[in-house]
């Protein structure tokens, strides 16, 4: 089954019309930022000096003031999104798997920022594998998104900090991160999101749960196998230990939760059981992502 | 308790193999099943061993053990049949004798007599407990076991169902011998007799059954006795003509009131006498019919009763004679002359005689019988032969005015001949040849007249010449004479008599059905005892039980309780 198919297409672009953001920037984006240039937003005003385009010259001000005054506006400069995608091992449990949910969130996600003449970064990776697709702008370029996309596989163990540092060497421009990951690092989740945060970047993380994660439906004498490093652990599974193990994972949800916002780290959980659709409009009306 | 289902070795080794299969199984059920998770860490916590949880697990799965063993336990113990205290007893070994002669087809019970015993006999198989053991046999004139003696129930059924009644009278005696011997060295020894009584009992044979410890119970089945019957039917030809014949027919009256009947004589299927005869109660009467062409086949004698009902026993209201066919016999005389013998010839207008002399004699082929008076022939005829003082046999020396001494009178040969006052001069001293057979000898034990086969002819001999005694001046010479043509030739006045109880020596009561309670305890028939609690073998309710407990350990495994 295709992720991308033309069900989904249609999904981007309803998705689109929702989100309506401000860009601004020096290839005319549609996000605004805090620099003077050519814009079309009036930003301030200034005293003539010769040499000034005197078309900028406010007339009104000195019909009123007996002064030449200049109307500044503010520059319009496109946003970098790096959207970083988990491609742990760990990510192809659930069904769907969550590396299927990641893929099609990535792609929506990317979607929206070209549709704001965004620039996109996209980069995938676990401990063992880094892949990228980088400076993406225009919605030509979606294409080429989905198919970057669609030749990612969940391999290796999950190294958050490790995967970031990698894939961000080289990127000195601000914008905005996103990660999309189930956060299962044995090292601990802090250190991804931290290597994202000292880079000055916007940092968001998406959270994905599903079914195995939080309820998982497991009976009697098992053997638990770790999904990314292959070890084994014989374990009796009593209805005792379940409800054990969903407040054990309650709890570290909460702590995700708790850091993130300590941090001011935008933080969305999502369960692969919501629909996309619905997840995205969440995401788009609570407006802390996409804004 | 006891055990009455395998024995103790047999169930040991099963109930041994059982639990090692249930134990061997139980650790196959525990193989772990795989299971793919994002996060082991997360669970590590929580697995850390606890010496509670762990003992606890232990003992749930020490649990789950118990009660697969608990119920292999419970099926080894139904296997073992075991039996509580207040059904405890020894096996008992039943013979179930059921009487399948002539007044067993009786239908004063309805169908008849059998079908009530057979419905007897099935309800003591269903009565059969534990590990008593029966076996079934029927007799009329001899008994036969239909079965061993088994608790297989289907088996004992299948032999009751397919007893038939034979036309036999029955021997009762024959029959507790038969039960003795099959009953010897059992434990608790029981008969069980299902029948009308009717039928001769030796006391003595009854008692010797009590001797050796069995234990007998007479079901009685039948209720009366109503019923006519042909009790004898003979017919002999006369002497003189042996073209017709005499007709001996005896009725019977089996039941407690007199009777009216028809009694009618057939010859070739068409009726030739019919009179009405008044039967007294529990007698019988007699009839003679004369001059009966011998020229038919068949004669049959019927009766019935004379309003045309039906008595009990209809097969016995017929009895059927087939007549030997009569054709002329061919006798070839060799003789150089006897007026006694070619006169006694003469008696028989149904023999054709040729006569020669010993030089012309040749020999017999064409002839029934070739009589050789005082001439031994170079070589045995080809023909039966009938040697008067020449017989085949070697001789050693002579016999000095021997006389008859030693006579088979029961001998169709010598029936009605008297040849003990014959005088005789002298005869040889015969040697018997292997398949020789002397019926008279003289005082010394010598032969005087013999009977035997040579070359496959059968042969008869005087051992002396007619002219050396007066046997020829007899009476009994021309009888016996006859009598030898008629053996030899292989004529017959025995005419076969087809009927359920005609014969030469049928009893004087042969039309009483009147079932009659021998010397036994006798028994009301077998019920089984109302109140009976179910199951009355524990062996069902192990079964139960281990069904309950596998379904208990299925359950409780399922929602993870004991593992």
């Amino acid at each position: 089954m295709d992720l991308f198919d033309e069900a989904f297409q249609r999904q981007l672009q309803a998705l689109s019309l929702v989100a309506r953001r401000v860009a601004s920037g020096a290839m005319r984006a549609e996000r605004r930022s805090k620099k003077i240039g050519a814009g079309t937003s009036f930003a301030d005003y200034r005293t003539y000096a010769p040499g000034d385009d005197f078309r900028r010259i406010d007339w009104n001000a000195y019909g009123r003031l007996g002064r030449l005054l200049l109307r500044l506006y503010e520059e319009e400069e496109d946003l970098s999104v790096y959207i970083l995608l988990d491609t742990s091992r760990s990510m192809a449990l659930g069904a769907p798997p969550k590396l299927d949910y990641a893929r099609q969130l990535a792609a929506a996600l990317a979607y929206i920022s070209l549709v704001r003449l965004d620039r996109v970064h996209l980069m995938a990776a676990s401990a063992e594998v880094q892949v990228s697709l980088r400076g993406q702008r225009g919605r030509q370029r979606l294409l080429s998104i989905f198919g970057f996309l669609r030749g990612l596989h969940a391999r290796g163990t999950t190294d958050l900090r490790a995967a970031t540092a990698k894939l961000m060497a080289g990127h000195k421009r601000r914008g905005l991160a996103i990660l999309i990951t189930d956060l299962y690092d044995p090292r601990g989740f802090e250190a991804g999101i931290d290597e994202l945060r000292l880079r000055k970047l916007e940092t968001h993380v998406i959270e994905l749960t599903c079914a195995e994660d939080d309820a998982p439906e497991l009976h009697g004498d098992l053997e638990l196998v770790d999904a990314e490093t292959g070890q084994t652990r014989a374990a009796t599974v009593t209805p005792a230990l379940l409800r054990r193990y969903r407040a054990e994972y309650a709890a570290r949800s909460l702590r995700i939760a708790s850091y993130c916002a300590n941090k001011h780290v935008g933080h969305v959980r999502l369960d692969t059981r919501t629909p996309l659709k619905d997840a995205l409009l969440q995401m788009l009306r609570r407006g802390a992502l996409l804004s | 308790m006891s055990a009455f289902g395998l024995g103790h070795a047999a169930l040991a080794a099963i109930v041994a193999a059982a639990s090692i299969a249930v134990i061997a199984l139980y650790f196959f059920k525990l193989r772990r099943r795989r299971v793919l998770v994002a996060s082991l860490p997360l669970w590590e916590r929580l697995l850390a061993p606890r010496p509670s949880a762990r003992l606890f697990a232990a003992l749930r799965r020490l649990l789950s053990l118990l009660l697969s063993l608990g119920i292999a336990l419970a099926l080894g113990a139904a296997l073992f049949d075991p039996q509580p205290g207040w059904l405890a007893r020894e096996p008992r070994s039943t013979l179930i004798l059921i009487d399948t002669g002539r007044s067993m087809s009786a239908t004063d019970v309805a169908p008849t007599r059998l079908a009530q015993a057979q419905r007897l006999a099935r309800a003591l198989v269903d009565d059969r407990r534990g590990a008593d053991e029966l076996l079934v046999a029927s007799f009329d004139r001899a008994p036969t076991a239909r079965t061993t003696m088994t608790r297989d129930d289907p088996v004992l059924s299948r032999a009751i169902a397919a007893l038939r009644a034979t036309g036999e009278r029955t021997d009762l005696t024959a029959a507790l011998r038969f039960a003795r011997a099959a009953l010897s060295e059992r434990p608790r020894p029981e008969l069980v007799l299902i029948s009308d009584g009717n039928a001769e009992l030796d006391e003595q044979e009854a008692r010797a059954l009590a001797r050796h410890g069995v234990s007998v119970r007479h079901l009685l089945v039948g209720r009366r006795s109503h019923n006519l019957a042909v009790a004898q039917l003979a017919a002999r030809r006369y002497p003189r003509d042996r073209g017709l014949a005499e007709v001996f027919v005896r009725v019977h009256n089996g039941s407690p009131h007199d009777q009216n009947a028809v009694l009618t004589l057939l010859t070739d299927g068409a009726p030739t006498e019919q009179e009405r005869v008044r039967l007294p109660a529990g007698a019988a009467v007699s009839r003679v019919y004369a001059d009966v062409l011998r020229s038919q086949r068949t004669l049959q004698a019927r009766v019935a009763l004379a309003d045309g009902s039906a008595d009990d026993l209809p097969q016995d209201d017929v009895a059927t004679l087939d007549l030997p066919a009569h054709a002329p016999t061919r006798v070839l005389c060799v003789t150089r002359g006897n007026r006694y013998l070619e006169a006694a010839l003469l008696l028989d207008e149904h023999l054709l005689v040729d006569t020669v002399t010993p030089d012309r004699y040749t020999d017999a082929r064409g002839y029934d019988v070739a009589i050789f008076d005082a001439f031994a022939p170079p070589s045995p005829a080809a023909t039966a032969s009938l040697y008067l003082g020449a017989a085949p046999l070697p001789a050693e020396g002579e016999l000095e005015r021997p006389y008859f001494e030693q006579i088979e009178s029961s001998h169709p040969l010598l029936r009605m001949a008297a040849l003990r006052d014959v005088n005789i001069a002298r005869a040889r001293r015969l040697v018997l040849a292997d398949g020789d057979r002397a019926l008279a000898r003289a005082a010394d034990g010598s032969p005087l007249m013999v009977i035997g086969e040579r070359d496959g002819q059968p042969f008869l001999g005087l051992a002396f010449d007619l002219r050396a005694s007066d046997l020829p001046l007899r009476v009994a010479f021309p009888v016996w004479l006859l009598h030898a043509i008629d053996y030899l030739a292989g004529r017959s006045d025995h005419a076969d008599v087809r009927g359920t109880s005609a014969d030469a020596a049928g009893p004087a009561n042969a039309a009483s059905l009147a079932p009659r309670a021998l010397p036994f305890p006798r028994t009301p028939p077998a019920r089984p005892a109302p109140g009976q609690p179910w199951p009355a073998e524990p062996w069902r309710w192990l079964v139960a039980a281990a069904t309950a407990v596998l379904c208990v350990e299925w359950w409780s495994y399922h929602r993870r309780w004991t593992v």
